[in-house]
């Protein structure tokens, strides 16, 4: 309780704090007073009856513009916002918390074979992750029937699958990929806890598995794996963008037709990922700020995130300081040069 | 010798990581999702199959003929090998001169600046694509010269600016550990001592605090090197090089995928196995990584 209220008194973490739940509660009121109405404008004419081309300036319609169909991209962006974030959230919890559980288990239950495992989940680490998850997902996410040419004759390909199952899928996929790396990441930390001394009294005494877990080691636990999850909400943040780029994104594109009858790809969600992918090739066109915008906002929402995420390993590294003999403030580790597990190390010395 | 062959047995296990995953992502690229186990085992049968029979390497040219990938994977190979190397060079030199002017800086302003980069590391590399690429195209639009290739075509290659672009958001990262590092070796008595004696932070700098620090600092570089090989994959696509990642992408058989990702680390380890040797030598630690 007494660090909540700390936080709440760190202009860092407050900054980011007030930036991502008031995004995230603009689009939730958008969504419900506004039902997501994207208000369009139709075809604008030059004072001598020319039509004037789609994708309208940010001066005519302020402060973002128009896409290609007349939407306004403020409006786009907002009803995006609340996807993007709990995308985002989803993902990370999946990430985090069965990988606390696995952690755990590895730890307390198959402790010889943690050394083949360690090494084996290393070098997992070496394939790229976006690499990864874009071959599996690649497959998966498939929105049209593909005809396969096989012995000479077309045949259709798997058929895609509904809706729903595509983005369950795709935050599924991208969130278990990352379980092996954390667990291991855990069960390293619950090793270091455990060797200390405190522990060895406490089994002494006759503390169970349970017991051990649930008063020794979470208290050291629980502020790493709220630093943990900030990372991992990063993370995704910037994997969700990369896949988009390569054109894999959340609820996937359905066809429409712009002012002048051309059909083009469109978000379904209009979840910033797929914008940002969708929206790179204006940056060639004489439009270019309407690439600019997803990514600004992205950008903002990873640093914020950076910035509850420092404020955050500041204030810890203070408590540990007030638990320890306080030293003098020159001699405080400066806390944003350390890895997330470096801290308890240091602590522990 | 040990560390050759810790180095070694590090590799082996990095192959054998490779093989696994390319197999199971070869449980859904080949013609539907078989998630099977029978078809797991016969992928990493496969695999090893072809990656000691080289001739096995087989892809399907568009007109359903097939080709050995030896007709134009060297190209690709080369190419990503020398844009990935060239970026880890640059941003190593990038980062520890950075960290030699900040030393050169009062103490004061060392923190601030310590703050401000650990936020700009975090920017997505994507946002500095955009910004490089915009910038690019905005002086031809302006002054009518294009300063450097945006993309490249299989004809042409573009080095300059993928390269610099990749190098930018490690070399914060590098400039940040490197900081962190010489902050803490500044603090010995050491340091005092040759300060002492009347040198200046410069001969410190290059010629104690740099040595002491660099078994540190390299053991930090796996980070970077693979935040540098996820990067690539983005880098391929948006600046349109044809190099291995986008062979990948195009011909996702297991066995073609597993072949490309070892080739890819082989010189990254012959690497790795001199620059440990080096520091056992020069300064007598050997290096777990």
């Amino acid at each position: 309780m007494n660090l909540m209220k700390k936080l709440l008194l760190n202009k860092l973490f407050l900054t980011g704090f007030v930036i991502i739940s008031g995004l995230f509660l603009v689009s939730i009121f958008y969504f419900i007073v506004f039902k997501d109405h994207i208000p369009t404008t139709s075809l604008l004419f030059a004072a001598d009856g020319k039509p004037l081309p789609a994708p309208y300036s940010f001066k005519k319609f302020p402060p973002f513009g128009t896409d290609g169909f007349g939407r306004h991209l403020l409006i786009v962006m907002i009803v995006g916002t609340k996807y993007t974030i709990a995308a985002a959230l989803i993902i990370t919890f999946l990430r985090v918390f069965p990988s606390i559980i696995f952690g755990l288990i590895l730890h307390f239950y198959f402790n010889k074979l943690e050394r083949p495992i360690k090494s084996m989940v290393d070098s997992l680490n070496y394939f790229p992750m976006t690499l990864l998850a874009y071959l599996l997902l690649n497959v998966i996410l498939i929105q049209d029937v593909s005809m396969i040419l096989v012995d000479g004759a077309l045949v259709e390909g798997a058929q895609p699958l509904p809706y729903w199952n595509r983005v369950v899928l795709f935050i599924i996929i991208l969130a278990s990929l990352f379980v092996p790396t954390n667990s291991v990441l855990i069960a390293n930390e619950v090793k270091i806890i455990m060797n200390k001394e405190f522990i060895e009294c406490s089994r002494v005494l006759g503390a169970t598995n349970w017991r051990i877990v649930s008063k020794h080691i979470k208290p050291f636990l629980v502020p790493q794996i709220a630093i943990i999850f900030i990372r991992d909400f990063i993370q995704s943040l910037i994997l969700m963008s990369h896949l988009a780029v390569l054109g894999l994104f959340i609820g996937g594109y359905y066809f429409r037709e712009d002012l002048f009858g051309q059909t083009q790809k469109v978000s379904l969600s209009n979840e910033w990922a797929g914008l940002l992918g969708m929206w790179w090739e204006f940056l060639w066109t004489t439009y270019p700020w309407i690439s600019f915008i997803p990514i600004l906002f992205i950008t903002i929402l990873i640093l914020s995130a950076k910035g509850m995420m420092e404020g955050l390993k500041v204030e810890l590294a203070l408590m540990d300081n007030l638990r320890e003999t306080p030293l003098k403030k020159e001699n405080l580790l400066l806390p944003e040069n350390l890895a997330p597990f470096e801290r308890i190390r240091n602590y522990s010395k | 010798m040990r560390a050759t062959l810790s180095v070694l047995s590090r590799f082996l296990f990095v192959v054998i990581g490779i093989i696994l995953v390319s197999a199971f992502v070869g449980m859904f690229t080949i013609s539907g999702i078989h998630l099977k186990w029978n078809v797991f085992i016969q992928n990493v049968l496969d695999i090893v199959m072809s990656l000691i029979f080289p001739d096995r390497l087989i892809i399907l040219g568009p007109t359903q003929f097939e080709y050995s990938i030896f007709l134009n994977f060297w190209d690709y190979y080369l190419y990503s090998l020398t844009i990935f190397l060239s970026a880890l060079f640059i941003s190593f030199v990038v980062g520890l001169f950075i960290t030699y002017f900040t030393i050169l800086l009062p103490k004061k302003l060392n923190n601030h600046i310590s703050k401000i980069v650990s936020l700009l590391e975090s920017i997505p590399d994507l946002f500095i694509i955009m910004i490089i690429q915009f910038t690019v195209i905005y002086y031809l639009n302006v002054t009518g010269d294009l300063l450097f290739p945006v993309a490249g075509s299989s004809r042409t290659k573009t080095y300059f600016l993928p390269i610099i672009a990749l190098s930018l958001i490690p070399a914060f990262m590098i400039y940040r550990i490197n900081l962190h590092l010489v902050n803490e070796e500044w603090e010995k008595s050491y340091v005092e001592l040759a300060r002492s004696k009347g040198h200046n932070k410069t001969f410190i700098f290059f010629n104690h605090v740099l040595r002491n620090i660099t078994p540190s600092l390299f053991s930090h570089s796996k980070m970077i090197v693979l935040y540098l090989l996820s990067s690539m994959v983005i880098f391929e696509k948006l600046f349109n090089i044809y190099g291995i990642f986008t062979f990948i992408i195009t011909y996702p058989n297991p066995n073609v995928i597993a072949f490309t990702l070892i080739m890819f680390f082989v010189p990254v380890f012959v690497l790795y196995a001199i620059i440990t040797n080096l520091i056992e030598k020069q300064t007598g630690k050997r290096l777990e990584w």
